[in-house]
């Protein structure tokens, strides 16, 4: 192989052709290393490698941590909280990169469910409990991505399984049948389903989008007219869709989906153009979904009952917390875990010593702040609800009938006096046994609540959350879905 | 000394983690390909195939070995065809006469095709000094077919050997192309080809990785599945005597499109010997040969080459099928390819202009550059000169502008110019009147060479 016929060439001139040579190796790299960082599919490749070289794992909690997780771990049952993830991986710069988190994030974050004790349930075990069939776990959490995205599974899935827990995938069936680098196919959400793990439910079959409307705004499609559509014509294109979608799941995993996730959050209260919209839409989603959920109002999010409107159910969005926010999160949805001094800050305030954070760089928590940790304060002229007390939330009305302008939607909520007439299981009156940790600090709800809380209607318009709208609509379309 | 060794030893260890990192990533593309599949069928199965076709390759290709020597000396001629050699035609023929081989069982036949310089001059300066050596001079020019027929009629050989009047062989050259003839089914073997000024430029150093992959890469593949390489090439090629002088008469004077051939003459004869025998290529028998070292120069040879390839390949369609299923496998998809290829080009660059996703171009691009890196390290792992990243240039040049070639070529196709040498375009029988034939000088050996 050394025998060269070529003409001679000088020994310097042919050493320097070797370093050359020799220097184009590493070089050589950058193309891959540009795709990999530079364009989206080129990540999602890498995320893959990585995945298959090193699969996530869930990380062993430290004695704190377990500690942390015991002291807020939520008890409470007869309802579910519902978690809305949207991307895991590598969070990038652009519009969504706040609601992507790391997957080391959500592993933590499955881990210290675990710790709590939470059982997780699927879209479609709240749908069946909350229609006569059996009832939910205690602590049941209802872990929920939304348009079957591949990274989510991606990084979710290994950690799913390591956890023992199932997820809930909302799917846009059109772009699983026309799958693309961001949409998983039907073959692989079809092993994902199969795998007993991911239950999936409809998330629209191509009205995940925004449109040009009526009026010249960008609306998302399905809550809006084209121009020049009727109104009969609305609910002909929204039934022929949400069929399309409930066929689809159905022909490739042998069950209908009963769930429903209305794409960007938005049920037709707001970012509309016409008033009737909402009642047609919930009608089109009432005849074949037993529930559907939306994203409103971070702030307030309640304990899910049956007592509440089934079409109008609410998440919570995650954001990058730590394991130890999410629980506390859940606990003030569920009303029960910890409940902080009346301060209004301290119930999410970040303390540098908290033996949950243990492990995690600052740069983390100041990251966290913003999102996860947004401190509210009552009073402010934006006056919020508060979200002090998840008691007062799950203690009265799940939803105050003013939720529904628009729609004017039958809301099967008990009155405002109703606070005696719930079942048992909301926190109030809840029988699980108190959080070691919380008792002294609980305040009585009629303590604090009741000057903080004004009427929902009167200060926060229904649709995006306020952490959503303050995404832009840009970012609004691409990131919570 | 040693050290060097390690250094190597280091660089070969690094180059195949490379390699398998490339095919890390290869795999795990191919969902994003298939995902593809549906909505754009032409770009994800031509990729598909592409990767198949390629990976398939090298498969076979780590697995080539030469054929050893096994003792086996067959009576060897050495045929020069010559068209204006001013330069190299003296050390070619330096290199012909220098050759290990047993005395009185080769001679060296030098053919003039009626160069308008100093080549026939050349010629009677090498006569001198090797009184040996068997020149001819057809008093006028024929083409390179007719020169090298010529020079077989006046050839005794078992085995015809052809050196291109601007290729030099190594010394053990003939001993390793004439092994595979042991077996009687071989009906042509073909060396394997360095390029001998590759360090004057870029286009040089190219085209030595490219030819080293061309023949170690594809010529060993084809080698491997029954001996079914396509294209002997005319810088160092051997064949049977007994083979070639019955398909003689229709190769010379080969029409196409009621044109005379004048192109092609290697794949042409390659591909009439193929139908009955096996081609072989034999990684021993080294030769270097002199390449285009301007660009101009390089694309018209490569048009050449492309519109006598398109020529062959309408013949090889119609037979090749009989042959290994692996071998028609991959030669039916290396002449499906070179068609679909412009299209996937201004599929991808074109998609994206008009609007398509950027990630199409993106994934088109790396995964053109995986392939290209391969090729590459394949080099870079053989190979210590520094020359490796330079199969990447080829394939850059091969994207932007060879593609297209397929298309231009049939565009050109009645055109048989040579386009690197003027050269005459019609055909005629050799007039013996105007031939000057300087015999060996000495009668023995030529005797040995008959008998």
């Amino acid at each position: 192989m050394s025998l060269r016929l070529a003409a001679p060439v000088s020994a310097r001139r042919g050493l320097r052709q070797t370093i050359v040579g020799l220097f184009a190796l590493p070089l050589s790299v950058l193309p891959f290393v540009a795709y990999g960082t530079l364009t989206p599919e080129g990540r999602l490749v890498r995320d893959r490698a990585v995945v298959r070289i090193s699969p996530p794992s869930l990380p062993k909690l430290s004695a704190d941590q377990k500690a942390a997780a015991r002291a807020r771990a939520p008890r409470f049952s007869g309802g579910a909280v519902a978690l809305a993830y949207h991307g895991i991986g590598s969070a990038s710069a652009d519009g969504e990169g706040q609601f992507v988190i790391s997957p080391r994030r959500f592993a933590e974050h499955l881990a210290m469910l675990r710790a709590a004790g939470v059982n997780t349930v699927t879209a479609g075990d709240v749908a069946r409990s909350f229609t006569g069939g059996p009832p939910l776990p205690a602590n049941a959490v209802m872990i929920s991505f939304d348009d079957g995205r591949t990274d989510a599974m991606l990084y979710a899935d290994p950690l799913l399984k390591q956890a023992r827990m199932a997820a809930t995938m909302f799917v846009i069936t059109a772009a699983a049948s026309d799958p693309s680098v961001y949409y998983a196919g039907w073959d692989s959400l079809e092993a994902y389903a199969r795998s007993g793990r991911w239950d999936l439910q409809s998330h629209t079959s191509e009205l995940h989008r925004e449109q040009k409307a009526a009026g010249g705004k960008q609306l998302p499609a399905l809550t809006s007219l084209k121009p020049g559509e009727s109104l009969p014509e609305f609910r002909a294109r929204v039934s022929a869709d949400l069929d399309a979608a409930s066929s689809a799941i159905e022909s490739h995993t042998g069950r209908a989906p009963v769930a429903f996730a209305y794409p960007f959050g938005a049920y037709g209260a707001e970012r509309t153009n016409d008033p009737a919209i909402g009642q047609i839409l919930r009608e089109e989603v009432g005849r074949r979904y037993r529930v559907a959920f939306e994203q409103d109002d971070q702030e307030s999010i309640p304990l899910l009952t049956p007592q509440q409107d089934p079409l109008l159910l609410r998440r919570l969005e995650v954001g990058r917390w730590s394991g130890a926010q999410l629980l506390e999160r859940i606990a003030r949805v569920s009303g029960s875990g910890p409940v902080a001094t009346p301060g209004p800050d301290d119930d999410i305030e970040i303390r540098p010593d908290d033996p949950a954070l243990a492990g995690l760089d600052p740069t983390d928590l100041a990251d966290d702040v913003p999102t996860g940790g947004r401190p509210i304060i009552p009073g402010v002229s934006d006056s919020k609800p508060v979200p002090v007390a998840g008691l007062r939330i799950a203690s009265a009305t799940p939803r105050g009938p003013a939720f529904d302008p628009t729609t004017g939607a039958p809301v099967p909520t008990s009155p405002p006096s109703g606070g005696a007439t719930p079942p048992a299981t909301t926190p109030p009156t809840n029988t699980t046994p108190p959080n070691p940790t919380s008792p002294p600090t609980t305040p009585p709800p009629s303590a604090t609540v009741p000057p903080t809380t004004p009427p929902p209607s009167a200060t926060v318009p229904p649709g995006c959350s306020a952490s959503y709208r303050g995404k832009g609509p840009k970012k609004c379309n691409g990131g919570a879905g | 000394m040693s050290a060097r060794r390690i250094l190597a030893g280091v660089v070969k260890a690094v180059i195949a983690v490379y390699a398998v990192a490339i095919l890390g990533f290869v795999w795990l593309t191919k969902d994003l390909t298939f995902a593809t599949l549906s909505r754009d069928p032409l770009f994800a199965s031509y990729s598909i195939a592409v990767v198949i076709y390629v990976l398939g390759r090298f498969v076979f290709a780590l697995f080539y070995r030469s054929n050893p020597d096994t003792g086996y000396r067959p009576t060897v001629s050495i045929i020069v065809p010559a068209f204006n050699e001013e330069d190299g035609i003296i050390g070619t023929i330096e290199s012909c006469m220098a050759v290990d081989y047993p005395a009185g069982r080769f001679e060296v036949i030098v053919v003039n095709d009626g160069s308008t310089d100093r080549t026939w001059a050349r010629i009677l300066e090498a006569k001198a000094r090797w009184p040996e050596l068997y020149a001819v001079d057809l008093g006028r020019n024929y083409g390179k077919r007719g020169a090298m027929a010529e020079g077989i009629r006046r050839s005794t050989g078992e085995v015809l050997c052809f050196v291109d009047s601007d290729s030099y062989l190594a010394k053990d050259a003939v001993v390793a192309i004439v092994q595979p003839f042991v077996d009687q089914r071989v009906g042509a073997v073909v060396g394997h080809a360095d390029v001998r000024n590759d360090s004057v430029n870029w286009m040089t150093k190219m085209q030595q990785v490219r030819y080293y992959s061309a023949f170690r890469v594809i010529k060993g593949t084809e080698s491997m599945l029954s001996g079914t390489v396509t294209c002997a090439s005319g810088c160092c090629a051997a064949y049977r005597r007994s083979v070639v002088l019955p398909l003689l008469a229709d190769w010379e004077f080969q029409t196409f499109l009621g044109r005379p051939a004048t192109f092609g003459d290697d794949r042409a004869l390659t591909n009439r010997i193929l139908k009955r025998h096996r081609v072989v290529y034999q990684a021993s028998a080294r030769a270097a040969t002199i390449v285009p070292e301007r660009p101009r120069v390089f694309f018209r040879q490569q048009l050449r080459w492309k519109k006598s390839w398109l020529r062959e390949s309408m013949e090889v369609v119609r037979y090749f099928w009989r042959k290994n299923p692996l071998a028609a496998l991959f030669t039916y998809a290396s002449i499906a390819f070179p068609f679909l290829a412009p299209w996937v080009v201004l599929h991808a660059v074109g998609g994206r202009l008009l609007g398509g996703e950027p990630g199409g171009l993106w994934f088109y691009i790396v995964g053109t550059y995986a392939m290209a890196l391969l090729y590459s390290l394949y080099y870079a792992f053989t190979h210590r000169d520094g020359y490796w990243f330079h199969g990447m240039t080829f394939v850059a040049l091969y994207m932007a502008v060879l593609v297209f070639q397929t298309y231009w070529g049939i565009l050109t196709m009645r055109d048989t110019r040579w386009g690197t040498r003027a050269s005459t375009v019609e055909h005629a029988a050799i007039d013996q009147d105007l031939v000057t034939a300087l015999r060996p000088a000495a009668e023995p050996d030529r005797g040995a060479v008959a008998a």
